[in-house]
């Protein structure tokens, strides 16, 4: 069996004014599950060294706020107001290597953290006409960190 | 936590499952775990190995496994007259000798064979899954050889499994 140990545990910030932490101080965990389950009332949320903040799409990244563009009419160039409903995106991209013939596997996984958001858009005077906006943040497990 | 990974085979008609694959050596036998030291397990030049059945199974603490599920050959080059043949499928069939018609394992991840998950082998057509256990599809795969195989072990060869995890 193989496994491997989180390097940024992820961190949700509510508008109660509630944390939660993928790792209790118990050292029991929380699904991302519960995130989604309380996606609507989530205010940012943190993995490592990049936070999002879902009410205006910015990232925190290293301390410094990026925002990106919403690419739609109806929203500000620059940043996404509240108005526009966002869906967090957590996922952890796991790269295994294996002896073709063999199968063992080559060294421990390779992993990197992919945080984001992504929002369906409908145009204000076509509201079928339906755009899928994402922005994620690849975080790579030397701390290098790349967009898309 | 995380969720936990291992390889498990299928063998036989009785479709008998191996978790936790120590190998995956293909050879001369329907067996998981193959010991290729053995004489009778080596592929005599010119003939198929027995085709292999294998998923990746996943267990533990997880939200989600997928999207994102590749499977390649990334390093390696095989020698002349030898090929390794691989799909992925959500059908068992008793492994045997008889070519599998599959094609070349794909060398590049641009074409990397899609890999689905699922509650069980057969199920496993969906890019994401939330069951828990959980299976890919069955990676199916088989050495062919010609007569001008060379003799003994075909050297390192390595593919690499991505997906996406939550």
């Amino acid at each position: 069996m193989s496994a491997y140990e989180i390097q940024f545990p992820w961190l949700a910030r509510f508008k109660d004014g509630s944390e939660l932490p993928q790792f209790n101080s118990d050292g029991s965990e929380n699904l991302f599950r519960k995130v989604l389950d309380r996606q609507n009332d989530l205010v940012t949320f943190q993995v490592g060294p990049v936070t999002v903040d879902i009410r205006d799409g910015s990232f925190i990244v290293h301390n410094i706020k990026i925002t990106g563009s919403s690419e739609a009419e109806g929203f500000e160039e620059w940043g996404v107001d509240e108005r526009l409903a966002k869906r967090i995106i957590y996922f952890r991209r796991v790269t295994r290597k294996f002896g073709a013939t063999d199968l063992k596997e080559e060294g421990p996984p390779y992993i990197v953290y992919g945080v984001g958001w992504q929002a369906t858009i409908r145009g204000p005077e076509t509201p079928t006409h339906v755009k899928n906006v994402k922005h994620l943040v690849f975080i790579h497990p030397n701390g290098d960190i790349t967009f898309q | 936590m995380v969720a936990t990974f291992e390889w498990d085979e299928f063998n036989g008609a009785g479709k008998t499952q191996t978790h936790g694959l120590s190998n995956g050596n293909f050879g001369n036998h329907d067996e998981a775990n193959l010991d290729i030291t053995v004489e009778d397990h080596k592929i005599p030049r010119g003939e198929n190995s027995y085709s292999k059945y294998i998923v990746g199974h996943f267990s533990g603490s997880y939200t989600q496994i997928g999207p994102n599920g590749k499977l390649w050959k990334s390093a390696g080059s095989l020698p002349s007259g030898v090929t390794l043949k691989a799909a992925m499928t959500n059908t068992y069939a008793t492994p045997t000798k008889t070519g599998t018609g599959d094609s070349d394992i794909p060398t590049a991840e641009g074409s990397a064979l899609e890999v689905h998950f699922g509650a069980t082998p057969e199920t496993a057509t969906t890019d994401t899954t939330t069951e828990n256990p959980a299976y890919s599809a069955y990676y199916r795969g088989q050495l062919n050889t010609t007569g001008s195989a060379p003799t003994g072990a075909i050297g390192a060869q390595t593919i690499t499994l991505k997906y996406d995890e939550s």
